[in-house]
């Protein structure tokens, strides 16, 4: 672990000077057409979360292909609500771009807190990060599979304590679970998590028999959990040992549906796409370069952050089949 | 108010804050039964409400003083108070001054986004150093402006977030 | 429990790259200024900071971030005693009796208290730190709902004890705070008392709001005053004042050993952290005294409680974030995230795999610790020339600085609305003798206890035997009523000593 390479510090000074002062300079002076001034990346969380060092981290390959420097602005609050807002107060010249979870925190602020936009008022360049529901049960559990959590909830739905943030795509997918089973929603004993670390917590713990939570944000504590079920069609790549909610339906012989847990990445106003097709282009262009730059690709590995590209229509078209099934399964957002 | 051989004044500034705090206690727990009646919505806020408003009921009877006939007449005036002390020795000129920082603060306040953080912190400066007691018209113009700039540009040096300003 | 291999092995790494300790200074400089800046967290700091750490080595990387968190747990104490301005919560009991011994024209002392006892319970921190960092995975993890519940119950306790004059005015100023405290989005997902304000979904901003109550209502009565302190003679900054203060720390050691234990242990705590450890700290400092009634008025013993507790509370987080992986809050995500820059992944096997990492962590600490204490007392004579300055100019500038302050908290007006809403609700509650500070705590509890509560209920099923399946919890509420007990009856002895003393 010693072997480090010695850097003085007369080098990283030159280069840190390099990255803030001398680049943005040199950058534009190279520049020519559009973007002519600075872009501002809206960022709906605090500094330190997911989408703020996703961001933080693409960012620099992001202003080497527009040739201009970017800065973020954090507008968290309200579950997004207000940097969404505050986003598309923006004037729609392309200056703005937005980092952020948009499913399912766009989907949740219009239909549970009457947000006042809509999902069209969005267009996504790239949604690189997608994540599912995990159903993970602590390390020392006595919980064999899914399916004995589901036959022991038939049996009596007390049975077992569920921990699951309310009003989230995780508990939609609980939800559906356990309706695709039989189960009595009412009755059952929810234990409720104002955020997807304190679930995780919980389930690390031993405090709650099944926790619903986001898949990812498991895996610095894989050796204290047990996952049960990743709620998707297919096995995912992260958990190649645990069983899909796919497997479940046909071991229960109803059909489990499930919602992509999160999807994160890069988005724009329609407005602005209406407006200037040619910027548009340009911003497209530039994050498609960015993402599939070996550097960036490396240096976003390396903080575990995500860089597939999907491109604008696939991911337009996800994060709207992401809305339309929180939309149709409301009703059981709203009981929560 | 009179009764019997001892006179009694009413504290209306401090009715004011025990009303206050009744009135924004029950309106928050007539917004929380709106919302819902289930248990995991009322459980520590309806007791917790109850309570409040018990509380308030018991301090009333300490709102209504008994005046002292012997000491009589008010006690030198004090504006320095120290935290929980009670303070009942403001002159209504001192008052008045105090009203009037806290009208610009408020006014400060609204005006932040509308004209711009810089002009409403130069505004806000030189009138607050202006009601504090700095009569020199000097130091009115000069002081402001100084600090101003400083504060500006040191906080947009330090925040990551966008400030809306007209002359920075 | 301590690996004496690995300890070897960490001196080894620390002494491989000498230069890396160039850059403790400008971390723990960067840590004071953004910390003392109301408003402004570490957080900020280190995210603007950290992709500049990118072209850095892994240690000085990390020597950087952590001398700027170290920096900035010191930072927030400066405006708290100098203007009753806590910029964190973490430093809302350091206001208390800081802030009273300011305007005694005893700065100084109280900002040399505070430097030393910060320094001492950070220092203390890391050696606990040292010898249990393994096992305290586990025993965080285990600290469930009703657990918390233990613990906020406990720091509301100490409601009574800021009650002041009136008891009855106290416990309602607090009650009225823990209501405040669960205004908007519940943990079930309630929305409630937000009057269709967006912001208001995630609660009432409390930093803002607790600067309003704490500063601002304050600030407004010293419209007619010349001085923040009257006596002119008393003004000086004065180093041997400032030592004074040091050596007035040692003077209780019992209240900073306990506040070091108690910040370790609660700051470990995943997201309450070092806002309850300075009150409990404080609470039990006070009610364990002999002369309760000389708190609040500048007894050096409550800065000495509050600052030793809140700055050990940092270790505690520190040691969560290495042994689970699971930031306690924005500071620690980001050094987490700086770790992963450099291939390093935090949780349970970190600490397995990287023992020398982790106490080259450790020792760096203990090592800026120390450097802090000459860093922070260049800062404390620099920032105590605030005294100096007539309040016609001070007034409305740090009126103004608190307004920027809490619109940089999220860089929305959700914060001025708030710091002058809540600065004129304190104003009239002060007026009347409400002790603000118990609203303050109230504030800060409030969502705590009504989430625990309530997740208590839902993981119980309503049952109330589930207490006795609870060992740890049991154990929480055995401490809090022995030691009541026995500083009630420790007081009750001392006093019929001194009534038979009196009598003979």
């Amino acid at each position: 672990m010693t072997n480090y390479s010695r850097r003085t510090v007369l080098k990283f000074a030159a280069a840190g000077a390099a990255s803030t002062v001398l680049t943005p300079t040199m950058l534009m002076a190279q520049g020519n057409g559009w973007p002519e001034r600075p872009l501002n990346m809206v960022v709906p969380f605090a500094t330190g979360g997911y989408n703020d060092r996703l961001a933080r981290a693409f960012i620099p390959f992001l202003q080497e292909e527009l040739g201009q420097p970017l800065s973020v602005a954090n507008r968290p609050g309200a579950g997004t609500q207000l940097g969404n807002t505050y986003f598309l107060q923006q004037p729609n010249d392309g200056y703005t771009l937005k980092c952020n979870s948009v499913a399912p925190y766009i989907p949740l602020t219009i239909l549970l807190q009457d947000a006042p936009y809509s999902a069209e008022d969005f267009q996504m360049i790239n949604l690189p990060s997608r994540d599912f529901t995990l159903a993970a049960a602590p390390g020392d559990t006595d919980l064999e599979s899914m399916e004995e959590v589901i036959s022991r909830l038939r049996q009596d739905p007390r049975s077992l304590s569920l921990g699951v943030q309310p009003a989230s795509a995780d508990y939609l997918n609980l939800m559906l679970m356990l309706d695709a089973a039989g189960i009595d929603s009412s009755e059952i004993r929810l234990v409720t998590y104002d955020g997807g670390g304190p679930a995780r917590n919980a389930a690390a713990g031993g405090h709650v028999d099944v926790a619903f939570v986001g898949g990812e944000g498991f895996l610095p504590l894989i050796d204290r959990i047990k996952p049960l079920m990743a709620f998707s069609d297919n096995r995912v790549d992260v958990y190649p040992d645990t069983m899909s909610s796919g497997e479940l339906s046909e071991s229960i012989g109803e059909e489990v549906e499930s919602v992509e847990g999160s999807q994160r990445g890069w988005v724009v106003s329609k407005a602005f796409v209406d407006e200037h097709p040619d910027r548009y282009e340009i911003l497209v262009d530039a994050i498609e370069r960015a993402t599939k730059n070996p550097e960036c690709i490396e240096a976003l590995e390396e903080q575990q952050l995500a860089t597939t590209w999907y491109g604008p229509e696939q991911s337009q078209e996800d994060y709207l089949a992401n809305f339309e099934s929180l939309e149709r399964h409301i009703d059981l957002l709203r009981e929560s | 108010m009179r009764i019997g051989n001892n006179r009694y004044t009413v504290d209306w500034g401090h009715l004011l804050v025990v009303t206050v705090i009744a009135v924004i206690s029950a309106a928050y727990l007539r917004d929380t039964l709106a919302t819902s009646t289930h248990v995991n919505n009322i459980l520590f806020v309806l007791p917790a409400v109850i309570v409040a408003l018990l509380l308030c009921l018991a301090i009333l009877p300490q709102i209504v003083r008994r005046v002292d006939p012997v000491k009589g007449a008010r006690e030198k005036t004090r504006l320095d108070v120290k935290p929980g002390e009670q303070v009942t020795t403001q002159s209504w000129t001192e008052l008045g001054w105090i009203a009037l920082l806290i009208v610009c603060f408020g006014t400060y306040v609204y005006l932040l986004d509308r004209i711009g953080f810089d002009v409403a912190s130069w505004l806000f400066i030189t009138l607050g150093l202006f009601i504090c007691g700095e009569r020199r018209p000097l130091p009115l113009m000069i002081y402001p402006p100084i600090a101003t700039t400083l504060i500006v540009v040191g906080f947009n040096a330090l925040i990551p977030y966008p400030m809306y300003t007209l002359i920075f | 429990m301590i690996d004496l291999v690995a300890s070897s092995a960490a001196l080894q790494l620390l002494a491989s790259s000498p230069d890396a300790w160039l850059w403790v200074i400008p971390g723990l400089m960067i840590g004071l200024v953004f910390g003392a800046m109301p408003g402004i967290s570490i957080t900020m700091a280190m995210a603007i900071f950290l992709p500049a750490t990118l072209y850095m080595d892994f240690l000085p990387a990390i020597i950087f971030l952590t001398s700027m968190y170290t920096g900035a747990g010191f930072g927030g104490s400066v405006p708290a005693i100098l203007m009753n301005i806590p910029g964190t919560s973490s430093a809302v009991a350091t206001t208390f009796d800081g802030y009273p011994m300011a305007r005694d024209g005893r700065h100084n002392e109280a900002m040399g208290v505070a430097l030393t006892s910060s320094v001492f319970g950070m220092l203390l921190s890391y050696s606990v730190l040292f010898l249990v960092i393994s096992p305290l995975a586990d025993i965080v993890l285990g600290i469930g709902p009703l657990e918390m519940l233990v613990i906020a119950l406990w720091g509301i306790l100490l409601l009574g004890s800021l009650a002041g004059k009136h008891m009855t005015r106290g416990i309602l100023a607090g009650i009225f705070g823990l209501i405040l405290g669960t205004v908007g989005m519940n943990t079930a997902g309630y929305m409630r008392g937000t009057m269709g304000v967006p912001w208001l979904l995630d609660g009432i901003p409390v930093v803002p709001a607790m600067m309003g109550l704490l500063a601002a209502s304050q600030l407004f009565n010293l419209v007619n005053s010349n001085f923040l302190v009257e006596d002119e003679s008393k003004r000086g900054i004065n180093a041997g004042k400032i030592f004074y203060g040091f050596r007035l720390a040692f003077k209780h050691p019992i209240v900073i050993l306990r506040g070091s234990f108690i910040g370790v242990f609660i700051g470990a705590i995943p997201g309450v952290g070092s806002s309850i450890s300075n009150l409990l700290s404080y609470a039990y400092t006070k009610r364990g005294d002999d002369n309760p009634e000389t708190f609040g008025e500048g007894n050096p013993k409550g800065v000495v409680a509050a600052e030793s507790a809140n700055s050990s509370s940092e270790g505690g987080a520190m040691a969560t974030m290495l042994a689970l992986g699971i930031p306690g809050g924005g500071a620690t995500a980001i050094l987490l995230a700086a770790f992963a820059m450099h291939n390093i992944v935090g949780g349970p096997s970190f600490i397995a795999n990287n023992q020398e990492i982790v106490y080259a962590i450790l020792f760096s600490n203990f090592a800026q610790g120390i450097l802090l204490l000459g860093v922070g007392l260049g800062f404390v004579f620099v920032a105590s020339s605030v005294v100096r300055v007539p309040l016609r100019y001070l007034v409305p500038t740090v009126l103004s600085v608190a307004c920027f302050g809490a619109y940089a908290v999220d860089g929305s007006m959700a914060g001025p609305i708030t710091l002058f809403v809540f600065s004129v609700i304190g104003w009239m509650m002060a007026r009347y003798g409400y002790p603000v500070a118990a609203v303050v705590v109230g504030l800060l509890l409030g969502g705590l206890v009504e989430t625990q509560l309530l997740r208590s209920n839902q993981v119980s099923g309503g049952d109330f035997t589930y207490l006795f399946d609870r060992p740890a919890a049991m154990a929480i509420i055995g401490v809090i009523v022995f030691s009541m007990a026995f500083t009630a009856w420790a007081k009750r002895r001392r006093k019929r000593r001194e009534l038979t003393a009196a009598s003979r």
